[in-house]
């Protein structure tokens, strides 16, 4: 099992992320400094809260340059939720805020697709079913049927974004896991998906 | 972990840690810790049990209990709550849900309600582990709460909790009328079916069980059983 450096900007509650790893067999460490990056194989982004506060701490720390050189040096990056999501070109949430543009593709708001026939509940707090596209070439994360999500903005991705699996909501469809190059991003939680999400992390691990 | 009976009459009915690892390991969905005498453990303790909790158990954990001041839930999300209910606290200080709010988001705010019959207020919420009327309406609370940032409502009837009488669905359709954000039913399950008739009559999203789980009188596997029976989505448990 090889090592893994967990991204610690002021965001949320990053230790359940570190434990749900450890209990996988992963050796992992907790990385404040921008510069320690360059000595991991894989880096998780996790992270609950604002994508505008979310940006301001990772430019502010120099997470942002360093990740953006860690995606084309090619290590293997994976965002959790807002960590996904900071992925990104841009967000509505707190105000237009430009993403670190490792994805293609805009995070809006759920309910602006469509407000009045909807028919959920907003934030999207729960336990769903993932949907695995059926066009995706790789199969090796189809290890969870359902995963725990709570969030009330989605990832919209433009072409360059291949979308992995989806989640339904109401009568809408909503990416749960995309990717783009060595860059995955998952929606869920896979660090509170249960034994599925930690069979998702052992997968990612390798 | 406490049980207690109608909000009264504590028993002790088990570690809170070997009753988590037992339900996570045949499938929970999330998992609530309410510390209903938030003396008995003390601060430290309780983040030690949710520590323990937490290394074992990758579900959603909700700690409760106690909680004051935004100082008071830093110590639980640090110790790895993925979200805090607060009842009492939230109610002598209404800044306070925006305050956790603010840090952690909406999702890790869970409002807890302990709402009594009342012949002059309708509903009435209750403090204190449901000892303290409040003078404070179930209708005029949902709206202050949710406008001040809460992001889940976790609803309790006082006259039914712990007696597995069945939930009072009147109470949870009135709340989430009155509401936009997910809704918790938490009382008074006395059977597997309640859980699944609470969902159908009540469209409630989710359902805390307690005593019928701890005292046997439901497992989940029944539960699961009877949620499709009744159509109602439910996840399968994991190999």
């Amino acid at each position: 099992m090889s090592r893994v450096g967990v991204l610690d900007y002021g965001v949320g509650n990053i230790e359940n992320v570190v434990r749900a790893l450890r209990a996988i067999g992963a050796e992992v460490t907790v990385i404040d400094e921008p510069e320690k990056l360059a000595d991991f194989p894989r880096l998780v982004v996790p992270g609950v809260g604002r994508f505008d506060f979310g940006m301001q701490q990772l430019e502010t720390i120099g997470f942002a340059v360093s990740l953006r050189q860690a995606a084309q040096r090619g290590t293997s990056i994976l965002g959790i939720c807002l960590g996904m999501q900071l992925f990104a070109t841009s967000s509505s949430e707190g105000g237009e805020t430009r993403g670190l543009g490792l994805f293609g593709g805009d995070v809006r708001n759920m309910s602006q697709s469509n407000a009045s026939d909807f028919g959920e509940r907003l934030p999207h707090t729960g336990w769903s079913p993932v949907f695995w596209a059926a066009s995706g070439d790789d199969e090796r994360f189809r290890v969870l049927r359902d995963a725990y999500f709570s969030h009330s903005f989605h990832l919209v991705p433009d072409s360059t974004t291949e979308v992995l699996a989806t989640v339904d909501l109401g009568n809408k469809s909503f990416v749960a896991l995309a990717r783009k190059g060595t860059v995955l991003g998952a929606q869920f939680h896979p660090e509170k998906s249960g034994l599925g999400g930690l069979r998702f992390l052992d997968k990612w691990m390798g | 972990m406490v049980k207690g009976i109608q909000m009264d009459g504590l028993r002790v009915i088990g570690s809170v840690l070997d009753i988590a690892k037992d339900y996570y390991s045949r499938g929970i969905d999330e998992i609530v810790i309410i510390d209903v005498v938030a003396s008995l453990y003390g601060r430290d303790s309780m983040a030690e049990i949710i520590r323990e909790v937490t290394a074992d158990c990758f579900v959603p954990v909700t700690v409760g209990g106690g909680i004051r001041t935004l100082a008071d839930a830093d110590i639980l999300f640090r110790a790895g709550a993925d979200k805090v209910a607060i009842n009492t606290g939230a109610i002598s200080d209404p800044g306070l849900i925006g305050n956790i709010a603010s840090k952690y988001g909406s999702q890790a705010v869970v409002v807890s309600i302990q709402a009594k019959a009342d012949a002059a207020l309708g509903w009435e919420c209750y403090t204190e582990s449901g000892r303290e009327p409040t003078g404070i309406s179930v209708k005029a609370w949902v709206s202050e709460a949710e406008s001040r940032g809460a992001g889940e409502f976790f609803l309790t009837s006082v006259d039914r909790d712990g007696t597995k009488k069945g939930p009072d669905w009147e109470l949870v359709k009135m709340v989430r009328q009155l509401t936009t954000i997910p809704l918790i039913s938490a009382s008074g399950i006395k059977d597997a079916d309640d859980v699944a008739r609470t969902f159908v009559e009540t469209q409630c999203e989710g359902v805390a069980i307690g005593s019928a789980l701890h005292y046997r009188a439901a497992t989940l596997e029944q539960i699961r059983a009877s949620c499709r029976n009744f159509e109602v989505p439910v996840r399968e448990a994991e190999d």
